[in-house]
């Protein structure tokens, strides 16, 4: 019988409202076997959030994060199209995790990271000032 | 019908009832019942919305009401997510890691299904996902441990009909 799927989540967080400044700072770490071969994923993740007021009208919020991912290399698999018939004969035997023995426990790994400021005004009842900026490396 | 407010569908806060798209939101409980709170987990259970692994974990896929991938073109399956109002699809194809996205600092998620491209952009024809982190009142910390597996029963197949 096969191993069941097995999940690992675990974060620890701290956050607190002090006069102006709310803040909230967040690391995840989690683990997932991807129900088949070789798609298991590990994730390292990091995210902080903070919101100033200025005043009563206005405030500038700071957003960023930053995640790696490890997990096991999605292979496609080739196929043929049959123009008469429209249709697409799919050749699992020519893939690259079934054809090449070294390839099955490739792995992709990936790192995300975001900073983005925004900045809100309460002009009036009706009407509001909200800019953004971003950094997405 | 129960009601909710969202903030995604025009920038400020309406009743769920009252804005003119259709508007769904995964609340916070619902996302810490995932064994795993990546952002295609959290939205796949909302109607409308297709989630693909066909690739494995590390290239899942998100559809709302059907929008595809339109080869040649850098929109993905025209779905914009944002994270605090920032976008997460990648610049040059459209698309997110949508595995990569961790929920465990997440308020909620609204889904938005169908056109929302006034406010979004033409990137959003099929729908957006909007994520809004979470901001603490009072001084807190936490941690959360937690391991889980996952068992399937055996598929029961119908006797044949006829022989």
């Amino acid at each position: 019988m096969a191993t069941p799927p097995w999940f690992w989540n675990t974060y620890v967080g701290l956050g607190n409202k002090s006069g102006k400044l709310n803040y909230s700072l967040l690391y995840t770490h989690s683990n997932d076997d991807g129900y088949r071969q070789n798609a298991k994923t590990e994730l390292n993740d990091v995210k902080l959030k903070a919101r100033y007021d200025i005043d009563a009208r206005q405030y500038l919020l700071l957003s960023t994060s930053y995640s790696e991912t490890n997990g096991g290399y999605a292979y496609e698999w080739f196929s043929d199209f049959i123009p008469t018939t429209l249709t697409f004969i799919a050749h699992p035997e020519r893939a690259y995790d079934i054809a090449y023995e070294d390839s099955k426990d490739d792995l992709i790994k990936r790192k995300n990271a975001r900073v983005g400021l925004n900045y809100v005004n309460l002009l009036s009842d009706k009407l509001s000032l909200d800019t953004r900026n971003y950094y997405n490396p | 019908m129960a009601s909710e407010v969202v903030v995604g569908a025009s920038l400020y806060k309406q009743d769920r009832l009252d804005v003119p798209v259709t508007a769904n939101v995964v609340s916070h409980e619902k996302v810490k019942q995932e064994s795993n709170p990546t952002l295609d987990r959290v939205i796949e259970d909302v109607p409308g919305v297709v989630v693909t692994h066909a690739g494995g974990q590390t290239t899942s896929g998100i559809q709302i009401r059907g929008s595809n991938t339109y080869q040649g073109s850098a929109i993905g399956t025209r779905v914009s997510a944002f994270y605090d109002g920032f976008p997460i699809n990648a610049p040059e194809s459209g698309e997110v890691a949508w595995s990569s996205v961790n929920m465990n600092a997440a308020d909620k998620v609204e889904i938005l299904k169908g056109s929302a491209a006034t406010l979004y952009g033409s990137s959003a024809m099929g729908g957006v996902v909007n994520v809004f982190g979470h901001l603490p009142d009072k001084n807190r910390s936490e941690s959360r441990c937690e391991r889980r597996f996952l068992r399937r029963s055996p598929i029961q197949r119908p006797e044949p009909l006829f022989c």
